[in-house]
């Protein structure tokens, strides 16, 4: 029984995969919403089939009855199938709604191919039902079930490309209605699998549509059964309360006032802080002058009101020019660190400037319905004043004199021009992170900057020469005048000295003149030569013998 | 009895869609009967038309388009080449007509882009490099290019394809990649000047620092040797005085007494002394040795 299963999931996988290869194809040539939700069904379905096939392998043979269903792999698969139904149907309708209207080619041909893949869907949906209830195979049945739905889907594909060639598109439409159907299958699938783990009843599996799932939950029969339960478990006699009476006799509109309470719901919407709304009604805004500002407000709902809600007073940005790397260390001259967008300055010198422009919105009128892409058109206009400026400034203006300006000045001049053209944008600032010459001459630069430091070294050190050379003159200056003074004084007291001394030796001298005299010669001339070579020559005895020896006699002061 | 009223529901619902239809603001629609335009609607609001293939509507966006065209390559009036892309605002003007001869976005703003650098090229021809980048602001052009740009293109946009170009601007200026490789080397090279000069004027400014500082030196040292000397002569001239008064009262024994000293500086050294016994000073010595 098993090895049967086994073999009509395989069957089923492998003419999935060719449905969704063609449909995806088919998808690719005529680009409509309606075979994309197709296709990505179909995709589902080889997920659903690979489970199945995964859940017969895991089947135990020898099943024990009384064994808990919540153990049994293909339940466990079968919740698995009815959430991913559930996902690609969520995500059908986010596709429905992002993309709008789109153009389809080839729509009859893809029409015809379509009506014939949902005859080839409705021959895997019997096969696999068959097998799978003679099998009692739950995950058999749920994908048999899954391409039923396929066939719905494939047949409303169909007539939908045709309608489209005969001049009627309800390409959106049929998408969305196959996100509904394959919603409800996904509801259908979740529902039955967990009442047969519960009521382990193989008949019960699937016999509940969504409608009788929708009656069910209406149904007041239903709560009194959980009420009877919560009764035996926690003994509470909720019956007999006046509030559980209420209960009972509403229950029954408790599914009509939640599809009219979801209804007028639409004619609800909340404004945030930061955004502004602009409502619609049949195309045509209420007001061109004043939006609607945060808080909660009313219109009429859908289909007769639209709101937009613009994000008015949230920040946003463009750059000019580079943009810098995350993962820069610094922004350095001499190393690459951002994008590769030079501008010329008007000395004829590239430069790599990196701007970030903050703005906001200040008329949502203008924003919303005079342009199609306001980010790129602030973009562009930004591009274009920053070359016009760049195009008049020398480069050492941008980056030095002139850059403190630069701000106020661009900022000035993109406003303008935004405002000329009714962008509805505000300029919050403009700033300039960098600007910097091309990387591959930043040495260059650098150079300048290094010489001007040379400069300046030069010019110190001669300073310093200069302040460490005047002092030391002055000293020496002051230093030579003291000397002078000091030799007067000394010139001074010597010369009195040598006067006090000469008046008082006159009045001894004056005494006896030649004795005093004989006196200090005799008694000075011992002192002055007593330390010197002294040779006492004869004149009466000739030639003196020291004329002749004269070198052996002073052969010390020759040789010392 | 509910599955009909469902039924003719959802057929009144298909009925209203098929037959009405909204114009959002913002938006253009052509309404065409088998291909065949039969109105024109630019105000938004509700409409009605004929059921299903009947008739069909076509939107159109009405709001302002903005599109770089691709960079190209120009020679100026003066044989100087640049590099230049234009971003161009536009919008639909005549819906009928623009659906007529563009029909998509994509192909309407190939054609303006087509058209635009067109006119760049023949209206840059009467202009040089000096009218496009110059730090005289009274020699640029730019916006007087954008606005010969936006006149021409308009004139057959609007005649010819139903949109109305509603502003032209130069995104970006370049030189072609040779240009900008001499432009690399002309801006080393005066780098290279600027570094010198800077160095230069360094040396010399600090040539002149120390030429300053060694007169002022030269200055300071002589001026204070001027006025020791003048301090010492001062004090010569007071000591001399002081001599004259006391040396004057008796001259031959300052003599006596100065020759002495003069003796004593003369015999420092241990100079050998050669004596005669006919001397004064060994005048006994010699009456000695006759006794």
């Amino acid at each position: 029984m098993s090895h049967t299963s086994y073999k009509a999931a395989s069957m089923a996988l492998f003419l999935n995969i060719i449905l969704t290869v063609l449909k995806y194809g088919a998808y690719i040539l005529s680009g409509s919403l309606a075979i994309l939700a197709e296709t990505l069904h179909s995709f589902s379905d080889i997920v659903t089939s690979v489970g199945v096939l995964i859940s017969i392998r895991l089947r135990k043979k020898d099943k024990p009855a009384k064994e808990s269903r919540l153990k049994d792999p293909e339940c466990i698969i079968s919740l698995l199938i009815g959430l991913l139904l559930f996902f690609i149907a969520l995500n059908i309708f986010i596709q429905v709604v992002k993309y709008g209207s789109v153009k389809i080619d080839y729509p009859v041909e893809a029409g015809i191919l379509f009506i014939i893949f949902s005859f080839g869907n409705y021959v895997v949906h019997r096969f696999e039902l068959t097998i799978g209830l003679e099998e009692s195979s739950p995950g058999l049945m749920s994908d048999g079930m899954h391409a039923k739905a396929d066939m719905t889907s494939s047949l409303l594909t169909g007539f939908s490309l045709i309608l489209y060639a005969a001049g009627l598109n309800i390409d959106r439409f049929v998408a969305l209605l196959i996100g509904i159907f394959i919603f409800f299958y996904a509801i259908e699938t979740l529902v039955s699998t967990t009442l047969y783990i519960f009521k382990k009843d193989t008949k019960q599996f699937f016999q509940y549509k969504t409608r009788e799932i929708i009656a069910y939950l209406s149904d007041k029969n239903t709560y009194l059964n959980l009420l009877g339960t919560i009764d035996k478990i926690f003994h509470i006699d909720i019956e007999s309360s006046r509030y559980y009476r209420w209960f009972i006799y509403f229950v029954k509109y408790v599914i009509p006032a939640m599809i009219i309470i979801s209804y007028l719901s639409t004619s609800v919407y909340v404004v945030d802080i930061s955004s502004e709304a602009i409502i619609e009604r049949l195309g045509k805004p209420l007001s061109f002058e004043k939006p609607v500002g945060p808080g909660l407000h009313f219109k009429l709902p859908f289909p007769f009101d639209k709101v937009m809600k613009i994000q008015t007073k949230r920040i946003s940005i463009v750059d000019v020019g580079n943009i810098p790397d995350k993962d820069a260390y610094a922004l350095l001259w001499t190393v690459k660190h951002g994008t590769d967008e030079p501008f010329i300055s008007g000395d004829n010198n590239y430069f790599y400037p990196y701007v970030t422009i903050h703005y906001t919105i200040k008329n949502v009128y203008d924003y919303y319905y005079l342009h199609r892409n306001n980010a790129k058109l602030i973009d562009m206009i930004a591009h274009n004043v920053f070359t016009e400026i760049f195009s008049e400034k020398s480069f050492y203006d941008i980056v030095t004199g002139f850059r403190n300006e630069l701000s106020s000045y661009a900022s000035a001049c993109l406003q303008e021009k935004l405002d000329k053209i009714k962008s509805g944008l505000n300029v919050v600032s403009v700033n300039i992170k960098d600007i910097h010459p091309p990387i591959s001459i930043g040495d260059s630069f650098e150079k300048v900057i290094a010489s001007m430091q040379e400069k300046e070294t030069f010019i110190n050190e001669a300073y310093a020469y200069k302040n460490s050379s005047l002092p030391q003159s002055q000293s020496t200056a002051y230093r030579d005048i003291k000397k002078a003074e000091s030799y007067v004084i000394d010139k001074t007291n010597r010369s009195t000295g040598d006067t006090r001394r000469f008046s008082e030796q006159i009045q001894g001298y004056r005494m006896n003149r030649p004795v005093i005299q004989k006196v200090i010669f005799l008694s000075s001339i011992k002192d002055y030569v007593r330390d010197n070579r002294k040779i006492i020559v004869d004149p009466d005895a000739g030639v003196p013998q020291i004329w002749l020896d004269f070198l052996k006699v002073n052969k010390d002061k020759i040789n010392p | 009895m509910f599955k009909r009223v469902i039924i003719s529901l959802v057929i009144l619902i298909v009925i209203i869609y098929s037959i009405t239809f909204v114009v959002p603001a913002g938006k253009y629609a052509v309404l065409t009967q088998f291909g065949k335009p039969v109105r024109i609607i630019k105000a938004p609001g509700l409409y009605f038309k004929l059921p299903f293939f009947l008739q069909t509507v076509n939107y159109l966006d009405a709001k302002i388009d903005v599109f770089t065209t691709q960079p190209i390559q120009l020679l100026l009036g003066d044989k100087n080449p640049v590099i230049l892309s234009c971003f161009i605002c536009w919008k639909i003007d005549n819906p009928l007509l623009f659906l007529q001869s563009l029909s998509t976005r994509v192909t309407a703003e190939q054609k303006i882009s087509d058209m635009i650098n067109s006119y760049l090229g023949s209206t840059l021809g009467d202009y040089s490099i000096e009218n496009i980048i110059n730090t005289l602001p009274e020699n640029l052009k730019l916006e007087q290019i954008e606005s010969t740009i936006l006149t021409n293109a308009n004139t057959k946009s609007k005649q010819e394809y139903g949109i109305e170009i509603v502003s032209v601007g130069i995104r970006r200026i370049l030189y072609p990649s040779i240009v900008a490789e001499s432009v690399y080397l002309r801006m080393r090279a005066e780098r290279e000047k600027e570094a010198r000069k800077f160095r230069a004027e360094g040396q010399q400014e600090a040539e002149r620092i120390r030429a300053e500082a060694d007169k002022e030196v030269s200055r300071i040292i002589s001026e204070a040797y001027k006025e020791a000397e003048i301090i010492k002569g001062q004090g010569d001239k007071e000591a001399f005085k002081t001599y004259a008064s006391v040396y004057a009262q008796e001259p031959e024994f300052f003599e006596f007494l100065k020759s002495l000293d003069t003796y004593q500086e003369i015999l420092k050294n241990k100079s050998t002394l050669i004596l005669s016994t006919r001397s004064e000073l060994f005048k006994y010595l010699s009456d000695y040795k006759q006794k």
